[in-house]
């Protein structure tokens, strides 16, 4: 059986699914129960924005899938049975359907009236989306990335133009910026970079996705972007971290940089977890969670609404083991904005 | 606890200005912000049914998830509304510190709604931090260092001054004078007895314990580094009287500090009353059509030392020099190519080279750069003109002024 612990901010539900904003608790800071999921089924998807948390869950006999929402806006709102995946942000929520269409809600408070399919004239099939606040991506079957943008009344996909020739593995979008892995493990950045959040060694913007030189000569099998921080985890199990640490989302003792302007580091900097393997990482508006091969919790960043979920509501400089489940076997991890989700097996 | 005066109090419990007002902010529902309008309005209710502890991590909610709002995106093209709502947050924020008993954080919570809010309510924060201040215990003493004042500071003299280079004085020119000679021709001039009446170099003469007094509880920014354009540069919010504590009067602080183009006479209007905006602001442009008549008044305040490295602004500019006296050097327009701007854009109004210890290997054509240079001292003001080339360091504790249209 799986289950799924969540920690952080609640004041719409989005942990315990107490839907009244009057009478929840604001924030729980250390995990609680959510759901069990039993062992026919798989996570297939897992996703947080400020209020809302949701996972899709795969039988494996039947293979259908199942979503389960919690939180105001999207408990009861969005659809059960045919979602492959989901990608929240602030007002936005892009799903993959079974049939490998793109749905994209562009205001999660009304997801009745505005979650509408995407223009797709060419009939195209996807396999990834994610979603930010200024960026929507998606890429298709064949491998190529595009962003979904609002052209008139309607959403478009359209591909990237300078990445046309470059086969793309998986997407992420922070807040206003977004990260691309390659089928080769290469790491690309575009967007807004006055954090760092780039990886490029400097706070400029880039319109069109760049290379992170820096972590160049490495593969890597997976990114993710924080809110204005990102992450890669290399295809041996190291973790990296960049962009703004004000509230030391990045893990890393930044009074040791070197390459530190303000609070910003804008070079990939390897971070050190007990001399463990990561196998997950996600990162939340300033808070970061992460999964070691041996399937423990960390967590570190801004902990005011507990998203830490350390017992307490303190901010923690370097990954800090989240104790409450340190006798269980951690398989994937997403942090919300301020809250955390983990899957647990028992 | 204590009691807020009523007329504030009243506003902030009534149901009625509550709906009108969370309906002025009814377009964020446009961007996702429904949820923060539901949080605003329990808050508010929570303040009228007088838990304030609950009302407080409410309005910190909306601040906390607002903020973000702040910070995404370019700071220009957030839709203004946000700073209204951020505002609004604040608003409650204060009040239930104030009726907490907590004057200090009142003021710093309401502070932080003036520097990153919007306007709203007939700007009740003020009468917010009005109301707090009067009761608050006074910053404490500085020990008499507006004596030492007098005596402290860099002995530049005046005779340090190249005769040749030395900005032309006038006394209280006419508008019509002044316009002719010195506005339209684009040539600085320091000019005399034109703001002698201030009260803040006069009646209320202002020394560090009067803004003590005044504004010491208040919550400023502080640039943090010696230039604007060195990396470890960056920019903090704290109160004045830490500012001067840590940053004035104490001599050996290793970092710099100074409370730089900041529109500190917005936030504090017991400070403006202290001071003029100069009849000359008020000449145009002829051949400017969309001419925006605000003056813009920075104000500029720090320790001996601070420098501000060579570069242009595109406003007119009257420097009025309230404390302490300032070394200033002027480079003209058409001097740019000898200065060096830095090629970026953001800077690219900044020169690259280190004015008074220039690297002449680097940056040879800058020996050649025709320049003008002043020590301005209190009561003058100096006219600095558009895209003219400035760069300014402070020879005792000062205190400026600048009015930019």
């Amino acid at each position: 059986m799986t289950l799924i612990y969540g920690f952080g901010y609640n004041l719409h539900g989005q942990v315990d699914n107490v839907l009244d904003t009057c009478n929840t608790h604001m924030s729980y800071n250390q995990p609680l129960l959510m759901a069990k999921i039993d062992k026919d089924h798989r996570i297939v998807s897992m996703t947080a924005g400020w209020s809302e948390s949701v996972i899709i869950t795969r039988d494996t006999k039947t293979d259908r899938t199942s979503t389960h929402a919690w939180g105001k806006s999207c408990h009861d709102q969005i659809p059960r049975n045919d979602i492959l995946a989901a990608s929240g942000s602030w007002d936005k929520l892009m799903l993959l359907s079974t049939k490998k269409q793109l749905l994209l809600c562009s205001n999660l408070e009304d997801i009745a009236n505005t979650l509408k399919a995407i223009e797709n004239p060419s009939e195209q099939t996807y396999r990834g989306i994610s979603c930010g606040d200024l960026h929507q991506l998606a890429i298709t079957t064949d491998e190529q990335v595009g962003q979904v943008d609002k052209s008139n009344s309607s959403w478009c996909f359209s591909l990237l133009p300078t990445l046309q020739t470059t086969r793309v593995n998986l997407v992420s979008c922070g807040k206003e910026h977004a990260l691309i892995l390659s089928i080769t493990g290469e790491v690309f950045s575009f967007g807004r970079g006055s954090r760092g959040q780039l990886g490029h060694d400097t706070l400029d913007n880039e319109g069109n996705p760049r290379v992170i030189e820096a972590l160049q000569g490495l593969q890597f099998k997976l990114v993710t972007c924080g809110g204005w921080h990102s992450f890669a985890i290399s295809s041996s199990g190291d973790a990296y971290s960049w962009g703004w640490n004000q509230s030391y989302q990045l893990g890393i003792d930044s009074n040791l940089e070197a390459n530190e302007v303000g609070s910003c580091i804008a070079t990939p900097t390897l971070i050190e977890i007990e001399n463990e393997n990561v196998q997950a990482i996600s990162g939340g508006s300033k808070h970061s969670a992460c999964i070691t091969e041996s399937g423990k919790v960390y967590t570190w960043g801004w902990g005011k609404y507990g998203q830490l979920g350390h017992n307490c509501y303190d901010s923690v400089k370097v990954p800090q083991l989240v104790t409450a489940l340190s006798e269980k076997l951690a398989s994937t991890v997403t942090c919300g904005f301020w809250h955390t989700i983990v899957s647990v097996s028992e | 606890m204590s009691a807020l005066p009523k007329q504030i109090f009243h506003r902030l419990q009534d149901d009625k200005e509550i709906e009108i007002t969370i309906n002025k902010f009814k377009n964020v529902t446009d961007y996702g912000g429904q949820r923060i309008l539901d949080i605003l309005l329990i808050c508010s209710q929570r303040f009228k049914e007088e838990r304030f502890e609950s009302c407080l991590q409410l309005a910190q909610c909306v601040l906390d998830i607002v903020w973000e709002m702040l910070n995404t995106g370019d700071w220009k093209e957030v839709p203004v509304i946000w700073r209204k709502v951020y505002t609004y947050g604040a608003i409650y924020k204060a009040a239930a510190y104030y009726a907490m008993g907590k004057l200090e954080q009142c003021i710093h919570a309401s502070d932080y709604g003036l520097l990153m809010g919007a306007p709203i309510l007939d700007n009740i924060l003020n009468d917010i931090i009005s109301a707090a201040a009067a009761r608050i215990h006074p910053c404490k003493q500085t020990t008499s260092i507006d004596d030492a004042l007098a005596n402290a500071g860099d002995h530049h003299r005046n005779d340090d001054i190249d005769p040749q280079r030395q900005i032309t004085q006038l006394s209280c020119p006419s508008l019509d004078y002044f316009r002719k000679h010195y506005f339209c021709t684009k040539e600085p001039v320091i000019l005399t007895d034109v703001i002698d009446h201030w009260p803040a170099l006069g009646a209320r003469r202002w020394s560090i314990q009067r803004l003590k007094d005044i504004a010491g509880h208040r919550t400023v920014p502080i640039e943090i580094g010696t230039r604007y354009t060195d990396d470890s540069w960056t920019q903090k919010l704290m109160p004045l009287s830490k500012f001067i504590d840590e940053f004035i009067t104490m001599e050996s602080n290793q970092e710099s500090g100074y409370l730089a183009q900041h529109q500190l006479f917005e936030q504090i209007p017991e400070l403006r009353t202290d001071i003029c905006v100069p009849d000359y602001c008020c000449i145009i442009d002829d051949n400017n059509d969309d001419v925006d008549a605000t003056v813009l008044t920075n104000a500029w305040f720090g320790p001996q030392g601070t420098i501000s490295p060579l570069h242009h602004d595109p406003y007119h500019n009257l420097f009025a020099q309230v404390m302490g006296r300032k070394y200033i050097r002027l480079y003209p327009e058409h001097e740019s190519e000898n200065v060096y701007p830095y090629p970026t854009k953001l800077l690219s109004n900044t020169s690259q080279v280190d004015v008074e210890f220039p690297n002449f290997e680097n940056y040879p054509n800058f020996a050649n750069a025709e320049y003008l240079e002043c020590i301005i001292e209190p009561g003058q003001l100096l006219y600095i003109p558009p895209r003219c080339w400035h760069y300014v360091r402070s020879l005792d504790i000062s205190f400026s002024v600048s009015f930019w249209w």
